[in-house]
Formats: structure tokens, C-alpha cells, sequence
């Protein structure tokens, strides 16, 4: 089971717009959600980022599947995905 | 040195996660010796994270959830024993385990003695949440020397995901075993990341500290805690051959209380399974890397075994069907020597002969044909 250490968390609330990273296959603009999600399901080595419709054609897996598992992990303390509210979390 | 081979057991992370208890412990238990895995060479039962209380009781000693566990871990070592298998469980180096239970950060040696009380036999190792001052090589070595002290001998599995230059400084803490890869999901993408992952790790591995692919997604179809896209039994025997293959640990990661046919086939199939034990402990390496077609969508590897055999695997890691072949002179053993190989099927039985000089398969999509070969005259 991966993490990473002790390290500053995506900041709750939605981040500037050109602050943000965004898909490496798409463009699309990532949330912290994302971000994590490809670290917990790539590697944690990751510098490349994909939104979940990416992440999840990479994956061969059902984008809804992700977003449960995203929501399992988040819950069992996963450092990948922040623990706030989901209106926190854009 | 307390293993010569990989160890080869049963973890309960890949599908149970934190929905773990003490029945599903003994239920698993009692399949791993019903079922044939205890005799095919499958030995230690490991308990992953979310085990624990949340707090440590008044002497600072961690303390198994009362709900998940209510006869304590005790009673669940002796009942693992009783069944002839070795009791495993889990820890982090950090302040918190993954899942934010205790860790063993400056707990170390007392936790180690709690572990040695409890019968414990294997200790998996997490690297979660810990200090970004105090580096990696010493805390494994702070927890490898807690072990080593303890009254008792347990493997200590290192699981730092190859971070921090792991490869480097993981001999010197006393592991058994290392993570040298990052985790393991149970879809086809995953397995083919972990084996482009490892290949430059190779000559890390071999016997005083093994190099660990993580655990098996064999047998999981897409569910529990990693499931994610699922697999098809050609693309579990596959992963399964190339873990072999490469002489990892064998560590079941489904539910063993409900396998399906084709996972106990895959997952005890002897001729693999005595390729990962093989005692010469020998590095593999990679023959036939085409640059003008197929480099990483088809692996040709080979092996050298104890009793101057060898082992040749062709792994097809793409969806179209496709050719692996390779020349003998790649495994030094050109028509000059007066030598070839005969190489028999680990899966079909059927033993061929190199034609001209070299061996060409067709592989359906994701399949592998493994051999033990062995040197005879031309």
C-alpha cells in the first residue's frame, strides 16, 4: 500500500485556474482528486497527470469503478485524496 | 539468512482491505491447507493494515481492534500454527500506517517484542507517513535491528515501493524481502507497468533479499480492494509466470475460500512455482529485444537454474497475437558449443527442440509459454 510522506496537502477550495495542472492526454484542467488518483493507481513517481476519463481508458476500467475506489481510499485514509467535503475538493 | 527462496503465502490487502476479521482469518486459513495452496508451497498468512485500535493501550503497545479481532492476535497466531502455516502482520515506519492506524515510528523495539509475543512470523513494512527529516535506510534499520532482537525470527518484508533509492541502502537493514515496485492493481496495466518497473532492478534481487512485484492479483476478477478493471485467466497466468519468472514472492492477494479452477491451476502450478524457488537464485535476463517491431509488446527471458538447467520465458504483453523467437547463440550457446537445449512445458507438458539455431512461438494475445530447459548434445 503506497503513500507518500508528510508533506503539504492540496489546499481545500478550488484553485486558481492557471495554477492548476492539467491532463497530460487531454488538457482538461485536474483536481486534486485526479492528481491522486493517478499517483495511487500509476505510481507514485508520477509527474504526469490524467483526468479520470483518461485515467480510466489507460486503466481499462469504468470511470464510476475509479471514482468508488477514489471514495474506499479516501475513506480508509488514503494521503492521495484529501479528506474534506467533495464541494472542497474541485 | 532466515529464507533462501521468495516466501510464499497469502496477504489479505489486494482483496479485503480494511474488511478484515478474525473468522475470515480462520476461514482463509483453513482454505490455504483444504485447498492444496499449504502443500503447493504457500506458507505464511499475513494480516495487511487495519488490524489495529486506533490508540496504543497504557504502556504504549499497539492493540488489536476489539471488534475485528475480539480473542486477540494471540489466539489467531495459534490457530494459524495449528494449521501447519506461519502467521504474518503489518506495520509502517512511519507515524501512522497507510490507513492511519498506529505506526511503528520510535516504537519500534517494543512493537517488535509485541509481534515476538504474539507468535508472529512475518512483518510487512510500510513506508506511510513518515518523517521527511529522518531518512529511509534508518529507519528500516532501526526496525531490522528491533527484529533481529526480538526473541523470535520474523521476516521482515521491507514495502518502501522502491522510494528513495531503495535498491541502494535495503541490504543494509537486515529485510528479507523489498517492494520494488509501486502497488500492484488488478488490471492488465498494472501488471505490465510492474514488470517494465523491475526490469533495470534485477540485478538487485537474489537470495539475502529478495525483490517483491507486490502481491498476486491472480484469481481477483475485478473485485475487492484493488480490484479495478479485472483480468482474464490468460492475463492472470501470465502475470503469474512472469512473478515467477522473476523470483518474487509469492504472496495470494484474492480469496482463497473461493477459487475458481483456473486460479488454482495458475496458482499451483508446480513447474512455475519450482522456477521461483529454484535455489540457485540466479538473475534473469532479457534475449530477443527486436528495436524494428515488438521490444516491450513481447519479453523473451531466460534464466539459469541449480543443476546447470535453464529457463526460458515468452511473454506476449499486447493484445494482438504475435511471434517471440530468439537465437541460441543469445543464451551463449551457438551451434559451435555442440550444445542446444530441450525445452520442456511448464504448462503443457509438450517438449520441443530448437530448429536451426533458434525457436519461434506464436503467443495469442497476453499468453506466455515458460520451459525448463535442459543442455544436451546437438
Amino acid at each position: 500500500m503506497a503513500g507518500q510522506s508528510f508533506g503539504p496537502r492540496p489546499a481545500p477550495g478550488k484553485p486558481e485556474e492557471d495554477g492548476r495542472a492539467a491532463c497530460a492526454a487531454c488538457g482538461k484542467l485536474l483536481t486534486s482528486d485526479e492528481i491522486g488518483a493517478t499517483r495511487k493507481f500509476l505510481g507514485p513517481r508520477r509527474t504526469k497527470f490524467l483526468c479520470l476519463s483518461c485515467l480510466s481508458a489507460e486503466l481499462g476500467a469504468d470511470p464510476e469503478k475509479l471514482r468508488e475506489k477514489i471514495e474506499d481510499y479516501r475513506r480508509m485514509g488514503c494521503v492521495y485524496f484529501s479528506p474534506g467535503p467533495p464541494e472542497e475538493r474541485e | 539468512m532466515l529464507i533462501k527462496t521468495p516466501p510464499m503465502g497469502w496477504n489479505s490487502w489486494n482483496t479485503f482491505g480494511e474488511n478484515i476479521n478474525e473468522d475470515m482469518i480462520r476461514e482463509t486459513a483453513d482454505a490455504m491447507v483444504s485447498t492444496g495452496l499449504k502443500d503447493a508451497g504457500y506458507e505464511y498468512l499475513v494480516i495487511d493494515d487495519c488490524w489495529s485500535e486506533h490508540g496504543r493501550d497504557k504502556d504504549g503497545r499497539l492493540v488489536a481492534d476489539h471488534v475485528k479481532f475480539p480473542h486477540g492476535m494471540k489466539a489467531v497466531a495459534d490457530y494459524v500454527h495449528e494449521k501447519g502455516l506461519k502467521f504474518g502482520m503489518y506495520s509502517c515506519a512511519g507515524t501512522l500506517t497507510c490507513a492511519r492506524y498506529p505506526g511503528s515510528y520510535e516504537h519500534e523495539f517494543i512493537d517488535a517484542e509485541t509481534f515476538a509475543s504474539w507468535g508472529v512470523d512475518y512483518l510487512k513494512y510500510d513506508y506511510c507517513y513518515h518523517s521527511p527529516i529522518v531518512p529511509g535506510p534508518y529507519l528500516y534499520r532501526r526496525m531490522g535491528l528491533a527484529l533481529e532482537n526480538c526473541g523470535r525470527d520474523i521476516l521482515f518484508s521491507a514495502c518502501s515501493w522502491g522510494s528513495d533509492e531503495t535498491h541502494e541502502w535495503i541490504k543494509t537493514t537486515g529485510a528479507d524481502i523489498w517492494r520494488s515496485t509501486g502497488d500492484i492493481f488488478d488490471s492488465w496495466k498494472s501488471i505490465r507497468d510492474l514488470t517494465q518497473q523491475q526490469e533495470k532492478l534485477h540485478p538487485f534481487n537474489g537470495a539475502g533479499c529478495f525483490n517483491d512485484m507486490d502481491m498476486l492479483v491472480t484469481g481477483m476478477y475485478g473485485k475487492g480492494n484493488v480490484g479495478i478493471a479485472g483480468c482474464d485467466d490468460v492475463q492472470y497466468r501470465t502475470h503469474f509466470a512472469l512473478w515467477c519468472f522473476m523470483q518474487s514472492p509469492l504472496m495470494i492477494g484474492c480469496d482463497v475460500r473461493n477459487m475458481s479452477d483456473a486460479t488454482k491451476e495458475t496458482l499451483m502450478n508446480p513447474g512455475l512455482i519450482s522456477l521461483d524457488q529454484d535455489p540457485a537464485v540466479r538473475q534473469p535476463f532479457r534475449i530477443a529485444k527486436w528495436d524494428g517491431g515488438y521490444v516491450d509488446k513481447v519479453l523473451v527471458y531466460a534464466r539459469h537454474l541449480a543443476h546447470g538447467e535453464l529457463a526460458v520465458g515468452l511473454f506476449n504483453m499486447d493484445s494482438e497475437k504475435a511471434r517471440a523467437q530468439f537465437n541460441m547463440d543469445e543464451l551463449a550457446l551457438p551451434e559451435s558449443t555442440g550444445k542446444t537445449i530441450e525445452m520442456h512445458n511448464v504448462f503443457s507438458g509438450e517438449t520441443i527442440m530448437p530448429q536451426n539455431g533458434a525457436v519461434g512461438r506464436v503467443l495469442e494475445p497476453y499468453a506466455c509459454e515458460v520451459y525448463r530447459c535442459r543442455i544436451v548434445d546437438l
